[in-house]
């Protein structure tokens, strides 16, 4: 008399029971894709990118253009002023300077001049780190 | 021609194809002008035609017109936040016109813009005009806190902020001569190889055989060259969006 | 034969290119480069902010928005289909409890039914049984009494036939009586 639909003989209510179990396994099915694609949206919004390339150019550069810089600032300062070979010198060793520094930063070794002042403020960005160059040959 | 092979400067070459002068100024438009019309409309074109669909769904090339345009936006909202995006016009021409540039000088007897310093000086010029105007224009005299460090004694102060502007001042340089630099190295590089093959393989069938090592390393580099050229625009990108980043935010 | 080329080549380059300097660093082709860069990029600049990139980035945003609006409606289906599917259950459950109610009401009711049945049966039985007793009991009395009489008579008759004499039929009833208390 009390017939559950689960138990009964195969045939009518049986091929309902299987009807539901896979309607549960496509629920499953969909639920899973559902949520990794939630998980992969979510992954993509705040993807870190990181190169593994670090390169000579990319040194170089940076310590050549802080040289040529100081040089041509003593050099246009010693040409207004007079004052050749003095400026030039002072801001060849400024150059220099400026060049082991931008080396250092582009390395990561000295944090940036704005990064350095905005420690106070929170952060809302995240700096991309600055390996990118010449791949390793 | 083989002589033009061998000359691995010939290709930097400019020559004119329209002479055309303004006071004293030589502007004719040469190869150089004409390549970088051809980067212009290749990259328009692609851009527009590869959209044409709009599909939902995208094509290859939809998909790649697409990937540019988030792969930048991304960066830059990574470098420079939400309010970088006021940039990403300026940002992506800049990417998609160097990378365009390195690309159509990837193919032979193709003119390299980019091999050119005061191509890549002006672009660089561009980006830094752009922070220190923008920055000026947004924060006023704060912009100048970004060289004046803190934390340092009060004598250093001066030459410190001395050396940071120096630092600010190299930054298109070095922007430029990366650039630049790798340009003209890798094409310098690959075209001494493919002179090697040419001279040797001239050389009878032992020269064939000895043409074989200088001909797999001219495959490599081409295959690294082509590396290069992107992730040189890619590098160029980034500094851009970092730079912009010191004009948005230069600290207090 | 090539060497000869490449002397007239350098030739020709050394005439036509400024005395051979490096090209890159060749201040007199910087006005023409600048200008023409500043020409082209700047036409570039104006075709990928007025049309590439709005163009692009509508595509992009449809998109978005076609795919969060497809996940939300996913997401609505599965949310339906599972409370369809709890609801099933839940009438499930109830149906089957209704059952059970129905089931055990219909039998306490059948039972109930039996037992007032039986009971009337068993005792229709016993007043039947009971009647059936005392007329049992009417009759074996009778009967008792007539087996007195019948032997009453007999020996009458016997004692007639035999002796010729009639007796006495308190006589014989006191015998027969005599005999049948012993």
């Amino acid at each position: 008399m009390v017939e559950r639909p689960t138990d009964a003989s195969p045939g009518g209510p049986g091929s309902s029971k299987d009807d539901e179990e896979e309607l549960a396994r496509r629920l499953e099915r969909l639920g899973e894709s559902l949520e990794t694609r939630r998980a992969a949206e979510e992954a993509e919004n705040r993807k870190g990118r990181s190169s593994g390339f670090a390169q000579a150019t990319k040194v170089a550069s940076e310590f050549v253009a802080g040289v040529i810089v100081g040089a041509g600032i003593g050099w246009g300062i010693d040409k207004a002023a007079g004052t050749s070979p003095w400026a030039l010198i002072v801001f060849l060793l400024l150059g220099f300077a400026a060049g082991v520094l931008n080396v250092l930063r582009s390395e990561g070794v000295v944090a940036d001049a704005g990064a350095r002042l905005r420690e106070a403020e929170p952060k809302e960005t995240r700096r991309p780190d600055r390996d990118g160059d010449r791949p390793a040959p | 021609m083989a002589a033009d092979k061998v000359d691995p400067i010939h290709q930097f070459h400019i020559t004119k194809i329209l002479p055309i002068n303004v006071g004293h100024y030589d502007v004719s438009f040469t190869n150089s002008s004409l390549f970088m019309a051809m980067t212009v409309i290749a990259a328009t074109a692609f851009l527009i035609l590869a959209t044409s669909g709009r599909s939902m769904v995208p094509n290859r090339w939809q998909l790649v017109a697409e990937m540019s345009y988030s792969f930048v936006a991304n960066t830059l909202r990574d470098a420079a936040g939400k309010a970088g995006m006021k940039f990403f016009p300026m940002v992506f021409s800049l990417f998609m016109f160097v990378l365009v540039a390195n690309l159509l000088g990837m193919i032979p007897y193709f003119f390299t813009i980019t091999s050119h310093i005061i191509v890549t000086f002006c672009l660089a010029m561009l980006v830094i005009s752009t922070v220190v105007i923008y920055g000026i224009w947004k924060h006023g005299f704060h912009f100048f806190g970004l060289f004046v460090p803190s934390g340092v004694p009060a004598a250093l102060v001066p030459l410190v902020t001395m050396i940071e502007v120096i630092s600010f001042l190299s930054r298109p340089i070095s922007l430029s001569v990366r650039l630049f630099a790798n340009m003209l190295a890798g094409h310098i590089t690959l075209k001494v190889f493919a002179g090697f093959v040419v001279t040797l393989s001239a050389a009878g069938v032992a020269g064939m055989a000895g043409a074989v090592l200088p001909l797999a390393m001219a495959v490599a580099l081409t295959a690294l060259e082509f590396l290069v050229a992107f992730l040189q625009a890619y590098v160029f990108t980034v500094l851009t969006c970092m730079y912009l980043n010191d004009a948005i935010h230069p600290g207090h | 034969m090539a060497s000869n080329v490449n002397t007239t080549a350098e030739v020709h380059h050394g005439g036509a290119e400024h005395g051979g300097a490096f090209p890159p660093f060749d201040s007199s082709t910087f006005a023409s480069q600048i200008l023409w860069l500043a020409i082209t990029f700047g036409l570039f600049y104006v075709l990928m902010s007025k049309v590439v990139l709005p163009r692009i980035g509508g595509i992009l945003e449809a998109r978005h928005d076609k795919i969060a609006k497809d996940l939300e409606e996913a997401n609505r289906l599965k949310a339906d289909s599972e409370a369809a599917g709890a609801a099933y259950e839940k009438s499930l459950a109830e149906a089957r409890k209704k059952a059970q109610a129905i089931a055990s009401e219909t039998r306490s009711v059948l039972n109930a039914a039996l037992d007032a049945k039986r009971h009337e049966a068993e005792s229709s039985l016993s007043t039947k049984i009971a009647a059936a007793e005392t007329a049992i009991a009417g009759i074996k009395a009778k009967a008792l009494a007539e087996v007195d009489g019948i032997a009453i008579e007999t020996a009458e008759t016997l004692v007639s036939t035999l002796a010729g004499e009639s007796v006495g039929r308190d006589e014989v009833a006191a015998a027969v009586a005599a005999v049948t208390a012993k």
